[in-house]
Order: structure tokens, then C-alpha cells, then sequence
């Protein structure tokens, strides 16, 4: 039986994976190339929620789930360095480096809502375990 | 006294179905009788709701705790007051048999 | 159910007087004997005194739990907790309790590399507690007092043991919060099986002692 419990505990992982993706960002904040070697600078990972159907409580509350982990596509920022060895050679931008357009301020304010909601996933999850333990309290 | 010795005699120890029906003489049960007879029925009925609630908890049925609970304090309450009731009976009874005749 | 034990109490007054009666090597000392017998004299004890032969008890005069026979039909003193759901709940005790251990090992391994997570089924565990429970149904015959046979709680014991050989190795390696859960869950499941035991059992005290 699905029960409230479940619901909370649904939202825990789920911002538990956006936590992840967050801090994964941050920590590739400066990254210029990808996992295969290739000069592209690193784009920022988001998440996107849906509600679970398949976790449904019998009066219909729902829970929540990671539909997908998405890549961003926004325009790098480009400095102007024509020493560096990750230059662009040629075309309009020469001499340039494309550097992660990642905001460190707007991911970390999302880290803190992140952990907020994981916290209050968790005292939502004390006030079920309470309210059972009151319940018991009926078999005086 | 009329009535005390037909309740003793014709309280039936408690079968499968219920009491109040199954008396002996239909056409004229005493009202107290009929009220006693009546609250094992309704006790015994409440015993068996709180069990069959029990049995569905713990079988992953679809049923609230908090219900489950309730139903099964109904039931010993019932029976606590129907237990005092049988031994307030049994006092009287006691009582009058101490009467010197 | 309790209405029943409370029924039987009485019944087994009548029994003793009849065991006495027959001189049975099992003497039960009873208070207020005097009174006792003045409610059995004069009257024709109930058809299911009439067990016709006595047969000897073997018993070393302390119940135990091999149940002694009288006839065809056990004393009623072990089986007089067959008629509420303390077996029942006795089995989801101890179910409760192994998963628990199972789980508590999950949580130890967190950081142990290649390793599995484990549980016990709940939802198989109350299969089986069903089927065994519609089985006891089914096999009841009526009840008359002072008459309780039950073979059926030995299906029930049987439920939780073999719950024990059961573990699933589920492939997908859930996290931590799930294992959380699963203890927070079990442990209100625990909890509330002990409450609704305790109760019970204040009940049947109350219906020995005669007193609410």
C-alpha cells in the first residue's frame, strides 16, 4: 500500500537528483572539453519533475519522479585570449575561447532550494511518523 | 424472581448464530432478557468486526489504521461493560441466594 | 473470539466438576468450592461433559505444550488463543522483526562496492498470511463450549518461518532514503501489531480475572 511515507520519499530522491545535477554543474564550471576530448564547452545539466502516477495514494495524492535530465543549449561566453591552446583558429570569432555559461549565483540559489525542499521532504516524514505513533495512543 | 430464574435458565451458551432469535419461548421473551441477550449480539458482532478489521490490516488490505484501532477499543470497551454487567448480575443473584429463608 | 473465552471460563468450571466427579489424576484448585458446587448440584451437567470413558490425561500435571487429549478433543487451555487474532499477529511480529535485521544490513553495507540490496517481501508475506488465514476459516467447525479444536495455527506458524528463506536481491540498487522508508514503514507495521497484542491480551486477563 502506498502511503504517505512513499509520497515524501519520492520527493526526496527527486531532489536528490537535482542536487546532483546542480553540484555537477558547479563543479564544471570551467570545463572546456567534453568527456570525448573535443574542445566544446560544458553546458549546464537541469532536471525536469513529473508527478508519478504509479505512485498514488488510495485518495489521490501523488508522488513525484525525474522525467528527464536535460542539457542546456545557450551560447558560451567568449574571451578574448589569443595565447591560449584552446583559441578557435578561425572564423568571426578568432581568437577567442568559449568558456561554460554557467552562473554560479543562479545554480547555488538553486542548490539552497534544492536542500529546503529535501528537508522539508524529511519533516514531512516526521510528522507521518508521529501522527502514527499518535494513533497508537487510541488503544488507551 | 420469576424473571431472574428464566434468564438463568434460558441463556443459551453462546452458539455460532445469534442469541435473541433462538430463544425458547418466542411469544412472550421479557424485556430485560431480550435486552441482555440482545447486548451479546451487539458485543459479539463488535468482536468480530474488530478481528476481521485486524485480519484485513496485516493482509494489506485497504484499510486505515487509525479505523482499525477504533474499532478494535470499541470492541473491549463493549465487553468490558457487558463483563460488568454479567458481574453485577451474578452479585444480585449471589445476594439472593444469601436470603434466609 | 473473546466473548467465547469468557464462555469457556465457564465452561471449564463445569469440566472440572465433571473431571472431579470421575476422580481424573488432574486436580485443579479451584477457590470457593462450596459455591461451586451448589451451582452444579441439582442440575444435569451439559451433553459435552458426557465424554463417556475417561480416558487418563498424560500430562506431568503442568500444561505444556504437547496438547493432552481427552477422547477426541484437546483441552482447551493451549488453543484458548485461537479464537482471537493473537496468532495472526504473532506471525507479523516476527515477520516484521527479520525484516527489520535484513533491512539494518542494507543501511550497514551503504558504501560496500558491488552490493545488493535485500528485503523481505511484504506483499508476499500477506499472500501467504491470507491464504492461511482462509484456510483456518474453512476448516472451523461450530464451536460449542468448552470445545475448542484448532489445527489450523500450525499453518499459521509456519507462515512467518518460511518467509525466512525468502530473500529478494533486487537488481536495481535503491538508495538510501528507500531504505529509510522501508525501516520507518516496518517499524510502524511492529508497532502496531505489539499495541493491538498487548490489548488483547489485557483482554483475556480481564475475562480470567473476571474483573473489567
Amino acid at each position: 500500500m502506498i502511503s504517505a511515507m512513499d509520497i515524501s520519499t519520492s520527493g526526496l530522491i527527486a531532489q536528490r537528483a537535482r542536487l546532483n545535477a546542480i553540484s555537477g554543474n558547479i563543479a564544471n564550471m570551467s570545463t572546456l572539453r567534453n568527456e570525448d576530448g573535443e574542445i566544446e564547452p560544458y553546458q549546464a545539466r537541469y532536471t525536469i519533475f513529473e508527478t508519478d502516477q504509479n505512485l498514488q495514494t488510495r485518495h489521490g495524492a501523488v508522488g513525484v519522479r525525474v522525467a528527464s535530465v536535460e542539457t542546456e543549449d545557450v551560447d558560451p561566453l567568449y574571451k578574448y585570449e589569443p595565447n591560449h591552446p584552446l583559441t578557435i583558429q578561425e572564423g568571426p570569432r578568432q581568437g577567442y575561447v568559449a568558456y561554460p555559461a554557467v552562473d554560479m549565483t543562479t545554480e547555488f540559489v538553486d542548490a539552497l532550494e534544492a536542500t529546503r525542499a529535501y528537508e522539508t521532504n524529511i519533516g514531512v516524514m516526521e510528522v507521518t511518523k508521529n501522527i502514527g505513533q499518535q494513533t497508537l495512543r487510541i488503544l488507551a | 424472581m420469576n424473571q431472574i430464574s428464566n434468564i438463568n435458565l434460558s441463556i443459551p451458551m453462546p452458539a455460532a448464530g445469534p442469541l435473541a432469535t433462538s430463544a425458547s419461548n418466542d411469544a412472550e421473551i421479557p424485556a430485560f432478557q431480550r435486552f441482555l441477550l440482545e447486548g451479546l449480539d451487539q458485543v459479539n458482532n463488535m468482536q468480530q468486526d474488530a478481528d476481521h478489521a485486524v485480519e484485513q490490516l496485516f493482509t494489506g488490505g485497504d484499510v486505515d489504521p487509525a479505523e482499525v484501532l477504533t474499532a478494535v477499543q470499541k470492541a473491549d470497551m463493549s465487553f468490558r461493560l457487558m463483563m460488568q454487567i454479567r458481574n453485577k448480575l451474578v452479585q444480585a443473584y449471589q445476594e439472593i441466594q444469601d436470603i434466609r429463608v | 473470539m473473546l466473548l467465547m473465552a469468557g464462555a469457556n471460563a465457564a465452561g471449564c468450571r463445569e469440566l472440572t466438576a465433571c473431571w472431579h466427579q470421575r476422580r481424573s489424576r488432574f486436580p485443579i484448585p479451584r477457590a470457593n468450592e462450596t459455591q461451586h458446587l451448589r451451582a452444579v448440584a441439582g442440575r444435569q451437567p451439559p451433553a459435552y461433559c458426557d465424554y463417556g470413558t475417561p480416558v487418563a490425561i498424560e500430562t506431568t500435571g503442568f500444561i505444556n505444550q504437547q496438547q493432552p487429549t481427552l477422547g477426541k478433543q484437546r483441552i482447551m487451555i493451549p488453543s484458548m488463543f485461537n479464537g482471537t487474532t493473537i496468532p495472526l499477529l504473532e506471525q507479523v511480529v516476527g515477520s516484521t522483526q527479520a525484516r527489520h535485521n535484513v533491512l539494518a544490513g542494507n543501511i550497514a553495507n551503504l558504501d560496500t562496492p558491488s552490493y545488493q540490496v535485500r528485503d523481505l517481501s511484504t506483499a508476499e508475506f500477506q499472500q501467504r498470511l491470507k491464504k492461511a488465514l482462509e484456510a483456518k476459516k474453512t476448516s472451523q467447525q461450530p464451536i460449542s463450549p468448552g470445545d475448542i479444536v484448532d489445527d489450523a495455527p500450525e499453518e499459521l506458524q509456519h507462515v512467518a518461518n518460511s518467509m525466512k528463506s525468502i530473500l529478494f536481491h533486487d537488481g536495481s540498487n535503491v538508495g538510501l532514503e528507500q531504505q529509510v522508508t522501508e525501516i520507518s514503514k516496518n517499524q510502524m507495521m511492529h508497532n502496531m501489531a505489539v499495541a493491538i497484542m498487548s490489548s488483547q491480551f489485557q483482554m483475556m486477563q480481564a475475562v480470567i480475572r473476571e474483573q473489567p
